[in-house]
This record gives structure tokens, C-alpha cells and sequence, in this order.
């Protein structure tokens, strides 16, 4: 019960430790993402110390460790009384096989680089259910429960109380992850542990290596065959003759043995030597396609059995039906290759990220990763969809996807802005990460992994088209990458990113007010995504400036005041702008200002008398002032009592007033000779 | 640990000051009769460290005992809504915070609160700004940046002429006393951002100042309904540029700008010093000028009555 809680909310260790136990995770991975560094096999050195105690105990794993197991368990317990339990007898051994179709489909889809790791893994898919869909639901409930007790602390002056910060995850995809869950968890209704019995690939791989354990069901000569074992066996791992196990099935729960009237069975450490007839075998079967009978074990039993006792033996010579379900040599082929079909599919998408060949790129919109994402192809073979580091941001940015990036990008993260901002003092995300799909960045690698870059939309942008004051995006870039500017016509400074200052943080995209889309978005282009390296050296290669320390200046400098704006101008060197960016080389600033960068002349200024040296105010540090005195820095506008002799403010857009004068009550479009 | 020292030498000051008012008491008519010459001062400016300028801008208004009463609940509004050291110029000084909290535990408030709705994660805000740790020490003070709407209530803004209605923090509606905070920096959309622009981090709904209203007229809507009785302006470091996250340019003013008028202590505040490397008078700051328009207070600096002190 610990461990289950564990799973979802990790209190102690890597919080990961459960996934890198899981060997599916490890197959899937290390097939589809071509992992072979030292690293990723010492993070999965608990899934392979548990391959190796399944060569010694059997699927141990599934029965003391699985998290998903103890789920199954306890949905099994709920729904005990209604089970109709058709599919609970012995004889269906067909649908056993399931499993290792199920582990042919993944490993073959795997092959061709894509994974679908994430669809029946068992720790990701419980992983996906604590985290994503469950924990939401109890703080939830406890923040429901809190606001519900607030009147109630004020009344009692429990202001600790009342002032108690509880927040609460959103993500999308509920439905798939409720979809999933039912899936694994209602067909208990047809027989216990049905997922691990018939489905679970992982069950797969440990029932392979678990062929024959050296700890494993023995049964005693007590026997009385009177089959309550076999009846009770949740995965029903015991096949008609009671003293036989399946032992690629059994997972050591131990129930026989509890519930057994007369003692017979036990798990013995060190059973082999009161088995006299156990043949040498050559060991378990250690490869998928290769068939293991597995009926030495049988044999031997029965040896032992058709030597005393009265009941009918089976016969010595014909071998009985091997109780452990066949690895189907060629239909598991035939499974793999329906998988590669299925990857095959995946790059076909028309929204699939994993390759950029052909004409059109995907849309990107939904590859805006996480920080220290690896190149996408990549990513995407290594991501196992376990929601670690949705569960782990502290902003709740980081959400899955459904097929918005296609059939490769299932449950993917992507970090979703408008419901927070990547905060810039935070690196967990890389740091839960099981497989390394997101890097474990320390935080100053971190601070300068560009993740994207934010574009105005001017159309949308309340200062440019609508010439409100706002710059709420510039108020809350930690990167100082916005900076505002006069341009013609607009009384009110403008915003312009700078995408070499940009880190694709999302906090303007976050706080942007104009709803429905903000008018300034974080797109993934410009993205620095490397699989190894350093991100500032990289940052610093590609000429980008991303830094967030700058240091506030406390002179100014010699070319004016450094610190403001871009002190290069915005017009940066060619080589530095990927093609596709938007920066504000193209518009036309106010003319003939020797103002700080981002500065000009106000229009409603020009020409008005010049601001009088204030008689109450002294001159504050010693400041090269500027010889221009008409412009006004942004945000600041003369009194309207100021005579204003050269032209109004032109509005822009649709919002142009009627031009008075010859023409004006022409129809739109039409207009006088201008002779 | 100096921050520590410093304020447990403020509490000891404080409990003599205590002691001494109870002393004077018989003396009120005096202090009375100082009270009402102080009134008459617009603006009081202290130079010095942060802590003893609040003190001694505070004292030539008259002392925190004219605006609060024994027993009376004070918000106070500091701009603590930037992830950022205090030496970057965006939050006010954790020392200025600090004083006028001390001061008010001097003039008797039973419950002080200071309030701000930060832009960033409110944690980082509180602990990176430092005010929190600065007023830890003072009893029956809670520092709050307030992020989940169930604390903000919709309330009418009566004397709003485009803004009509926000949601404002409960506190703020039931306090006695509002004491404005800020921190003296640029802004690149309302030119600075002081005492009457920092009560948009007392409501819940600022998007709509935005993309609705003119910003200008919402602001001095919002400081109709949000009068505060005392504006101390920190302008120890004056952020010059860049405002109002930075960097920028920091200038190291040492001065704290006090009054009870926030239009007044505002405008004093853009008079005195430089901004973006030039001078620029207070009829240039929109929401400055739309204020005194409507009446809530003085601009021209040059008619008030000031009071300046070094410390």
C-alpha cells in the first residue's frame, strides 16, 4: 500500500524508481530511442535487477512490487461478488497469449523508431492514473473542502488556516486516461487480474524470464487434489493437475499456499534438493521468440506424483498439455509486424513530429516541449508517456496531448503557456524524467534552453491595434526581451520581441489579457533542442542572448542608457535571426531621435513647447542629457492642453475617422482626381 | 542576520515609544496641536537609510498615530510582485515595508496586512523581494500575495467613471487603514508605476484595466474606491528605465516620499527625479494628470507644502 501511494505521490528516492523497474520501459526504449550510453542502463538498473531476481523467484515483481497489480487487486475486490468469472476457467489458456502479442506489437513498432510504450506499460499507465487523473481529483476535493471551511477558520481567527494555499492540477485528456483505466480495471469483472493475466507486456517479459525460478510452488505429497488452489489462483497459474504450476503465470502471491487444507505448498528457498528427479535444464528462456515448452518442471512432478500416489497419473509418455501458454512463434511475427505497420502509420500522420522530410512541415504549435527535450524524433522514442513531469511542474504547464501531434505524440507533454508560465527558477521536469527523454539540466542549463519564441500578434495586440496602453507582456518578460517603442501614428509605445533575448518562457503568452488567443503566443520555432551539450554554449553559438541576471545598470553607459532596450538596436546581425522570425526590423520608428533604443519622438509632442526645468526638483546623478527634449519616453504623453501643432495621432486600422473635406461622402473605395 | 538585529533594536525602539506615548498622554493637546501642522504638510521627504527615512517622512506627517488608531486593521500595499532582490529596483524595500509595519504596531493596529497579487509565482515573490522574512518578526502581521480568486470579493467602485466594478481583497475592504507602499520605478505603459498604479495588485480582474478601459481613467477609478490614507513612495532606489520588471537603471536616491495625498506623493515622486535621463513633470504621466483632473489631488508640485529631512 506504501508503494502504491509511492507511485503517485513520491516521497522518498528518485521519483521515478517505479517506472526504471518497469521492463517494459526498458525493451521499449532501448529499442526505439537506440540508447546505448552507460547512463540510461545505470537509471534502469532496478528493472534489471528485477529480470534478474524473475530468473531466481519468478514473476515476483508482478505479485509484491507492481503498483498496477496492487490496483488491479484492489478494483478485483470491488468487484468480486459480481464477477460471472467466464473467462476464470482453467481452460482458457488462448487468451494468455494476448500478452506477448501485445509486447510484439510494442517491440515491433519500436524497431522502426516509434513508441508505443505508453499504451500498455504497465508503471506509465499507473503512473498516468495517480498523477494525471487521481491526484487532480483529491486536491481538488481538498481545496473544495478548504474553501468550503473558510468562513468557519475567520469565525475561529485560524488565519494559518484561511490563508492556506492550496492549488489544484488540470490536464487534458481525462476521458482517455478514465477510457484507459476502465479498460484495464472493469474487465476484473470477467476474472481476476485479467490485465496481468492476459494483457500486461510487461507481465509478458517476466513470465519469459520466469519460466523456471529456482524459488517456486512446490506441492507435497499432502495433496488431497481437492482443487482449491487451482479454483482460487488469481492468475490462474494451475492447471488441472494441482500439483503443476505455470510458472511463467504464477506471481508468487503465495495464496495457494495461505489457503491450502493441508499444508501441501510451499515456496521454498532451497526446495531443490527433496526434488531428486528435477532435470538439469539449460536454464530459462531468455529471448521472445524463442519457444519454451517449460515442461521439465512438469515432468519432474509428475515423476514424483505417478510414483505414490493412487489417483490416475497422467500418463509418462505423452507429455501433458505444457501448462504455461506457448510463445506463438508466428503469429507473435505477424504481431510484430502489424506494429511496424502501426509506426509506419505514426510517420505517415499528417501532424506527425517525428520527421520533417517532404513538403509542409507538421504544425508546431504542439511541440512546444518541455525544457531539455530532446531533438523531437528523438524525444518522441524515448518519451514512455508517464506524466512524471506534468505531475512535477509547479505551474501545471506541462499537459499531455491527445492526437494534436499525431499518432506518435499520444500523451506527450507540451507545455501549454495560457495555463502557466514555465517558471524560470525550476528545473524539475528533466530531473523526473525516467528515461531522458527531457534532460536533467542543472538550473543555469536550464535558464538559457530556449524552448520557443514568443511572436506578437499585432492584430491582436491591444497596443498595436488598438492603441491601449498595455504592455503587460513587457511587465512580466524575465528576460527583459520585449522592449517598447514609439512608432508612427500610435500615441502608445509598442511591444517587440526580441528573439535572441527570448526563452520561450510563456510568461508574457500567460499574462497576455486579450482572450480567446493572446495576442503574443510562444511558438516552438527557434527552439534549441540538443541531445547532448551544453545549452549556454549552445545559446551562445547560435548568438542568442538569453540571460537572466542581466545586470540593471547604475550608469549610463557611453552610447546612452544601457540596460534599456537592446543596446545593439534591433536590427541584429543577419546570421543570428532564423528566417521565419519576427522581430521590429521591418517597421518604421519615429525619425531623427537620438533617444536611448526604444525611444522616439512623441507625435503629440513635436513642436510643443519644451518641459521647463522643474523649480522643485534637482537634478538627481549626473546624466548626459538627452539634446532632443520633444520625445517623451513611453507611457508618458503631454497634457491635452499642450497646443499641438503638427498632426494628431493617426489612428490605425478600422478605426480611421471619416476623412473630412473633398471625397468624404464618396462611397469606400472611390476617391476625387487628385488634379 | 543584520536584518534580524536591526529589527529586534525597532522592536525595543517601538515598545520605548510605547511607553513614552502613554507618558505623554496628558500632553495630547500638543500633540494635537502638532498633528494639525502636520496636516498641513503636503509632502514630507526624508533622505537617508531605508528604514529611518520611512521613519522620519512618517514622523514629519505627523507620526504613524495620525492615520492609525489603537485597535484599527491596516493593509499595506507594497509592490512585491517581481521574483526579484531588492537591489534590482522592481519591489519595494524590505526595510521601508518592515518601518511602516513596526510604526503601525507602534500606533496600536491590532492587524496588519501586506497585501499584493504578484504577476509571478507568489512564493518566489514573497521570499525573493525579502519582505517577507522583514516582517516575520512582527506579530500579528501576515504577508500575503493573495493568487486564488476566493479571496477577492466583487464590490462597486461608486465614484468610477469607466471602471465600475472589480474584485477587490476581502482585507482591503475591511481594513481601517490603507497604506500605499511602492516602490518608485518607470512603466512602460503608464510612464510610472507609484502609489496609484500599485493598487491594481489590490484587485483580482486587472486584465480588464487593459483590454476595456482606458488604463489612465481605471486607475484613478480604482484609487477613488481605493483611497489610501498614507502613500510613502521607497525611492531609495529609483528604477529609472525599463521599468517595471527591468533591469534597468537603478539610481540610488535614498529618499522616501511620504504623504497622505497619493496624487501628491506621486507627483512629487516623478518631479524629483530623472527618468529615462531627463525630467519629466508630472502633467506627463496620464493616470497623474486624469487624477488631479477629478479632483482626488494636488500635481503642482511647486504649490505644495514640503518638508525635507536628511536622516
Amino acid at each position: 500500500m506504501v508503494l502504491l501511494l509511492w507511485a503517485g505521490l513520491p516521497l522518498f528516492g528518485p521519483a521515478d524508481l517505479y517506472l526504471r523497474m518497469d521492463p517494459m520501459v526498458l525493451a521499449g526504449t532501448l529499442l526505439s530511442g537506440r540508447v546505448l550510453d552507460g547512463a540510461f542502463w545505470i537509471a534502469f538498473i532496478p528493472a534489471l535487477l528485477f529480470l534478474a531476481i524473475t530468473l531466481v523467484a519468478g514473476r515476483f515483481f508482478c505479485g509484491w512490487i507492481c503498483p498496477l497489480g496492487t490496483c488491479v487487486d484492489l478494483a478485483d475486490r470491488a468487484t468480486a461478488r459480481r464477477r460471472a468469472s467466464p473467462l476464470g476457467r482453467p481452460a482458457r489458456t488462448g487468451l494468455r497469449r494476448v500478452k506477448y502479442h501485445v509486447l510484439a506489437l510494442i517491440l515491433g513498432a519500436a524497431l522502426l523508431g516509434v513508441s508505443l510504450v505508453f499504451i500498455a506499460a504497465p508503471i506509465p499507465l499507473v503512473t498516468r492514473f495517480f498523477g494525471l487523473l487521481l491526484m487532480p481529483l483529491v486536491q481538488v476535493a481538498a481545496w473544495l473542502g478548504l474553501d468550503a471551511a473558510r468562513p468557519l477558520a475567520a469565525s475561529l481567527d485560524a488565519g494559518s488556516i484561511y490563508y492556506l494555499k492550496i492549488t489544484y492540477d488540470r490536464f487534458g485528456t481525462q476521458l482517455f486516461l478514465l477510457a484507459m483505466a476502465g479498460a484495464v480495471f472493469l474487465p476484473g469483472l470477467l476474472a481476476p487480474r485479467f490485465w496481468c493475466r492476459y494483457l500486461c507486456p510487461a507481465g509478458a517479459i517476466f513470465s519469459i524470464f520466469g519460466r523456471k525460478p529456482i524459488i517456486r510452488r512446490r506441492v507435497s505429497d499432502a495433496c488431497i487434489e481437492c482443487g482449491l488452489c487451482r479454483k482460487r489462483c488469481p492468475m490462474n497459474a494451475i492447471p488441472a493437475d494441482p500439483h503443476d504450476t505455470r510458472h511463467g503465470e504464477c506471481i508468487s502471491c503465495e495464496t495457494c499456499e495461505r489457503i491450502c487444507p493441508v499444508a501441501a505448498i510451499t515456496f521454498p528457498v532451497s526446495g531443490q534438493a527433496e526434488q531428486a528427479g528435477v532435470q538439469s535444464d539449460d536454464g530459462p528462456a531468455d529471448a521472445p521468440l524463442k519457444q519454451r515448452p517449460a515442461t521439465a518442471d512438469n515432468v519432474a512432478t509428475t515423476k514424483i506424483k505417478g510414483g505414490d500416489s493412487g489417483s490416475p497419473p497422467p500418463s509418462r509418455g505423452n507429455v501433458p498439455s505444457p501448462p504455461e501458454a506457448r510463445v506463438p512463434r508466428r503469429t507473435f511475427l505477424l504481431t510484430g509486424v502489424v506494429g511496424a505497420g502501426t509506426a509506419l502509420l505514426a510517420y505517415t500522420d499528417l501532424a506527425s513530429p517525428l520527421t520533417a522530410e517532404g513538403k509542409g512541415d507538421p504544425e508546431q504549435r504542439y511541440t512546444l516541449r518541455p525544457p531539455g527535450a530532446l531533438p523531437e524524433p528523438d524525444f518522441l522514442a524515448r518519451c514512455v508517456r508517464c506524466g512524471e513531469c506534468m505531475i512535477g511542474c509547479p505551474t501545471n504547464t506541462i499537459q499531455p496531448i491527445w492526437f494534436a501531434a499525431g499518432l506518435a505524440g499520444v500523451f506527450s507533454p507540451v507545455l501549454e503557456p495560457t495555463r502557466g508560465p514555465c517558471e524560470t527558477t525550476c528545473n524539475a521536469c528533466g530531473h523526473l524524467c525516467p528515461t531522458g527523454a527531457l534532460r536533467p539540466l542543472p538550473l543555469a542549463e536550464k535558464q538559457h534552453a530556449k524552448l520557443g519564441t514568443a511572436r506578437i500578434l499585432r492584430h491582436k495586440c491591444l497596443a498595436w491595434e488598438e492603441q491601449r496602453q498595455c504592455v503587460v507582456c513587457d511587465e512580466v518578460c524575465p528576460y527583459d526581451a520585449i522592449h517598447l517603442e514609439r512608432v508612427e501614428g500610435n500615441p502608445v509605445a509598442v511591444p517587440f520581441v526580441d528573439e535572441r533575448r527570448c526563452a520561450g518562457c510563456g510568461f508574457c503568452e500567460h499574462n497576455c489579457p486579450v482572450r480567446a488567443q493572446r495576442a503574443i503566443i510562444v511558438q516552438p520555432a527557434g527552439a534549441v533542442r540538443i541531445a547532448s551539450g551544453s545549452y549556454i554554449d549552445e545559446a551562445a553559438a547560435r548568438g542568442l542572448d538569453i540571460d537572466l541576471n542581466r545586470p540593471g545598470s547604475r550608469h549610463p553607459g557611453p552610447g546612452g542608457y544601457e540596460g534599456y532596450g537592446p543596446a545593439q538596436g534591433h536590427g541584429y546581425e543577419g546570421s543570428a535571426s532564423s528566417p521565419g522570425y519576427q522581430g521590429g526590423q521591418e517597421y518604421p520608428t519615429q525619425p531623427g531621435s537620438d533617444l536611448p533604443p526604444g525611444f522616439s519622438e512623441s507625435p503629440g509632442a513635436q513642436g510643443s513647447q519644451t518641459s521647463p526645468p522643474y523649480p522643485a526638483a534637482e537634478p538627481a546623478g549626473n546624466f548626459s542629457r538627452s539634446t532632443s527634449d520633444g520625445g517623451l519616453p513611453p507611457g508618458f504623453s503631454e497634457p491635452p492642453t499642450t497646443p499641438r501643432s503638427s498632426a494628431p495621432p493617426q489612428p490605425r486600422g478600422g478605426r480611421a475617422p471619416a476623412p473630412s473635406g473633398s471625397g468624404s461622402n464618396l462611397p469606400p473605395g472611390f476617391s476625387e482626381p487628385s488634379s | 542576520m543584520r536584518r534580524r538585529e536591526f529589527l529586534k533594536w525597532q522592536m525595543h525602539g517601538a515598545l520605548w515609544l510605547a511607553a513614552g506615548s502613554t507618558v505623554a498622554a496628558p500632553l495630547s493637546a500638543m500633540a494635537q496641536d502638532a498633528v494639525t501642522s502636520a496636516d498641513e504638510l503636503d509632502v514630507a521627504i526624508a533622505k537617508g537609510a531605508p528604514a529611518a527615512a520611512t521613519r522620519a517622512a512618517v514622523e514629519l506627517l505627523g507620526g504613524m498615530q495620525s492615520v492609525v488608531k489603537p485597535g484599527q486593521k491596516v493593509a499595506i500595499k507594497p509592490n512585491m510582485s517581481f521574483p526579484q532582490a531588492p537591489d534590482k529596483g522592481t519591489t519595494t524595500h524590505p526595510e521601508v515595508v518592515s518601518a511602516l509595519v513596526a510604526m503601525c504596531r507602534e500606533a496600536g493596529a491590532e492587524e496588519i496586512f501586506v497585501l499584493d497579487h504578484p504577476l509571478s509565482r507568489a512564493e518566489a515573490c514573497l521570499e525573493r523581494s525579502e519582505i517577507q522574512a522583514a516582517c516575520s518578526a512582527i506579530p500579528n502581521t501576515r504577508v500575503l500575495g493573495l493568487e486564488d480568486s476566493t479571496f477577492y470579493v466583487e464590490a462597486p467602485i461608486d465614484q468610477g467613471e469607466e471602471m465600475r466594478d472589480n474584485a477587490f481583497m476581502r482585507e482591503v475592504l475591511e481594513a481601517d487603514v490603507l497604506i500605499a507602499a511602492p516602490v518608485a520605478k518607470s512603466h512602460g505603459s503608464t510612464g510610472v508605476s507609484l502609489s496609484m498604479k500599485g493598487m491594481m495588485g489590490l484587485i483580482w480582474d486587472r486584465g480588464v484595466m487593459h483590454y476595456r478601459y482606458n488604463l489612465d481613467q481605471a486607475i484613478v477609478d480604482l484609487n477613488t474606491k481605493l483611497a489610501a490614507d498614507l502613500a510613502v513612495v521607497d525611492a531609495t532606489r529609483v528604477l529609472s528605465t525599463n521599468g517595471p520588471y527591468g533591469p534597468g537603471l537603478v539610481l540610488n536616491e535614498n529618499t522616501v516620499i511620504a504623504s497622505r495625498n497619493v496624487v501628491a506623493a506621486d507627483a512629487m515622486t516623478v518631479s524629483r527625479f530623472e527618468w529615462y535621463g531627463r525630467r519629466i513633470r508630472p502633467d506627463q504621466v496620464g493616470h497623474i494628470r486624469a487624477a488631479h483632473d477629478r479632483g482626488l489631488g494636488p500635481m503642482d508640485v511647486a504649490s505644495m507644502k514640503v518638508r525635507e529631512v536628511e536622516v
